[in-house]
């Protein structure tokens, strides 16, 4: 099972692809280059994290998959 | 439901620590930063592309580099300071030998093969703009007719502007116009919103790559007028972010 929920704010995504380099086997750009889940379970739960974080527009919401508690971006 | 686009071949960012080597107030809006980097050593990336810094309590914040990417043991970012926000108040503080650690080489705006190349940037977002003019005309001793247009708000905002002036005078493919929107009287040169420059200045086709650095309105406007002028949307490139 999947360690974190993921959750795309697409009005917020610029398409800079930092979540892509670093975890490319859970995020992916579409062709209006707007960010989409290809797993949450497609790269390792660290890599899943640093993926939201290293976003300029904090467009990616990561939650606890098991208590629903919201891990980025912190409020 | 939209085509999906699998983007393979970018490379893996790291997380990397280093020193501020220099801190200098460039003026009361903007903030330069060079920091050596002490681990890993070296850090390879392409002109255009950001880095993103912890800046405490868990948070992170991106900043282009303003550095040019044959120099790659250490970074320099310039920063807008006035919104005085957790970002900026973070960098403001950094002293001489502090240590701080980001993740990079992130982002992809990035210069592409376009025939002739037209850069627009307000305020800071001239960071990765002068690192691509760095690598384009100092280092690949690129060909191509290269414009940049560079709005600022006051004559007090000003920084960079003799050296990207000598490159105007050396360089033949490249042309610079500095364009203020609070200009003092008997301002010699374009005055109002950095577009509205473009459009008296330029006719652009189908030929020109067009890439755009700063604030929301400004990428809207230029947008809207290069795409009436027949640049292709692909040949639109933006960092959003500033």
């Amino acid at each position: 099972m999947a360690k974190y929920k993921i959750k795309i704010l697409r009005d917020k995504c610029i398409g800079a692809a930092s979540c892509v380099g670093l975890a490319p086997g859970a995020y992916q750009l579409d062709d209006e280059n707007i960010a989409y889940v290809v797993s949450e379970e497609g790269d390792t739960p660290e890599n899943i994290l640093l993926g939201a974080q290293s976003c300029p527009t904090n467009a990616i919401e990561i939650y606890d998959a098991e208590t629903g508690e919201k891990v980025w971006p912190k409020e | 439901m939209s085509q999906r686009v699998i983007l393979k071949d970018m490379q893996k960012p790291q997380q990397f620590t280093g020193k501020v080597a220099e801190h200098i107030l460039i003026n009361n809006k903007f903030q330069y930063l060079h920091i050596e980097l002490t681990h890993p050593f070296r850090l390879e990336f392409e002109a255009g592309q950001y880095v993103s810094f912890a800046i405490g309590g868990g948070e992170r914040r991106s900043y282009s580099i303003a550095s040019e990417p044959q120099i790659d043991s250490s970074i320099e970012v310039c920063v807008d300071v006035t919104p005085e926000g957790k970002g900026s108040s973070f960098l403001k503080s950094l002293k001489p030998g502090d240590e701080v650690s980001f993740l990079a080489p992130l982002g992809k705006f990035k210069v592409e093969d376009e025939s002739k190349l037209l850069f627009v940037a307000t305020g800071s977002g001239i960071t990765p703009v002068r690192s691509m003019i760095l690598d384009l005309l100092e280092y690949k001793k690129d060909p191509r007719q290269i414009q940049l247009h560079w709005g600022l708000r006051h004559v007090d905002d000003m920084f960079w502007v003799e050296h990207f002036r000598k490159f105007h005078e050396y360089y033949d493919n490249f042309t610079f116009h500095l364009t203020l929107s609070q200009p003092p009287e008997h301002w010699p040169l374009c005055a109002g919103y950095v577009t509205d420059c473009v459009r008296d200045e330029l006719t652009l086709d189908s030929s020109w790559g067009v890439y755009l650095c700063g604030n929301k309105f400004m990428i809207d406007d230029a947008t809207k007028l290069v795409t009436k002028m027949g640049v292709p949307p692909e040949q639109i490139h933006t960092e959003k972010f500033f």
